[in-house]
């Protein structure tokens, strides 16, 4: 099993580890020493916590029937696959969901989170997507002080065989990009994102800088506004223009909505 | 689909229900107490069986 690969990292950093699934005490037990498991497996046999926590796969029957598959009854009651990471005061800090079961499928930022590479605690996040790109973005911290400046990080997933354009770009078309919409005293600089690299499409002469996969850019955010201005939610547009090797696809926009808080007073 | 997603399980933000279940020895465990004041990753998976 994976996770027991990460799991000395993991007692390193300090942070637990739990394993949740819906089979029963003797089945975890010989997995555990079959495998030499030596973080909690609990048992949710007859899936009441799974259930109770919302985390109950009701998509199996679909996602069987896609491979012409029946569910056997003792499929049923299984958990969606997931992982959280809860904070010191036990406040879900992140959450990241993969249909099929790899714990290197969850993203790095969570595992770094978790390991404690990572700056221990960033804002909530919102995860939004349109044609051919997903968009995770969050602050640096959960909390702002007046005047002060954040960084946000929009982690940008490029779906595999397609590329975003980025500039330089040739006039007419949409380089990526990233703008607030405007909430008073609330001021974002210039989002800076990876070089892309050159792309020449097929029958014009331009050519093009693009990038592909998953890329992270980082836009400075200033807070300008008086104390007792209270919680905040900058509203992020993200801008792009999608291109396979043989179709592109309009300009488009994700939308973010991100909540900061302000901080208390220190004393 | 991640909209979707996001929905499912405890909010990000939301305290983690304080779950007790039992471990592979049979020994309950109570989530929550068991974390020690440690950050904590909970990891949901299908089945140790298939």
């Amino acid at each position: 099993m994976e996770l027991q690969k990460i799991a000395a990292d993991l007692a390193r950093a300090g942070t637990a580890l739990f394993a949740i699934s819906y089979d029963p005490v003797e089945t975890l037990a010989a997995f555990a020493a079959k495998h030499g498991i030596t973080y909690p497996l609990l048992a949710d046999e007859g899936s009441r916590v799974i259930r109770d926590l919302g985390m109950l796969d009701d998509d199996l029957d679909r996602h069987h029937a896609e491979f012409g598959r029946q569910v056997r009854d003792d499929q049923r009651g299984v958990a969606y696959p997931a992982v959280f990471l809860l904070e010191r005061d036990g406040i879900v800090a992140e959450k990241r969901f993969h249909p099929k079961y790899r714990i290197r499928d969850t993203g790095t930022g969570l595992l770094e989170s978790a390991l404690g590479i990572a700056a221990p605690r960033h804002g909530p996040e919102m995860v939004a997507q349109s044609e051919a790109v997903r968009v995770r973005g969050y602050f640096d911290s959960p909390e702002y002080r007046p005047y002060q400046q954040l960084r946000l990080t929009l982690e940008v997933t490029i779906t595999d065989g397609w590329h975003v354009y980025t500039a330089p770009i040739p006039a007419g078309y949409t380089a990526l990009g990233a703008e607030l919409a405007p909430l008073a005293g609330v001021d974002a600089g210039t989002p800076a994102w990876p070089a892309g690299h050159p792309h020449r499409a097929e029958g014009l002469d331009d050519v093009f800088s693009v990038l592909d996969g998953t890329i992270r850019g980082q836009m400075p955010v200033t807070f300008a506004v008086a104390a007792g201005t209270g919680d905040l939610r900058p509203e992020i547009a993200v801008r792009y223009q999608a291109c396979s090797e043989t179709a592109c696809l309009p300009p488009a926009t994700v939308r973010l909505s991100l909540l900061v808080r302000e901080a208390p007073f220190a004393d | 689909m991640s909209d979707e997603l996001n929905r499912k399980g405890p909010a990000v933000g939301a305290r983690f229900p304080d779950v007790t279940l039992p471990d592979q020895t049979g020994a309950p465990v109570r989530l929550q107490e068991a974390r020690g004041g440690r950050r904590a990753l909970v990891v949901f998976y299908r089945s140790a069986r298939w």
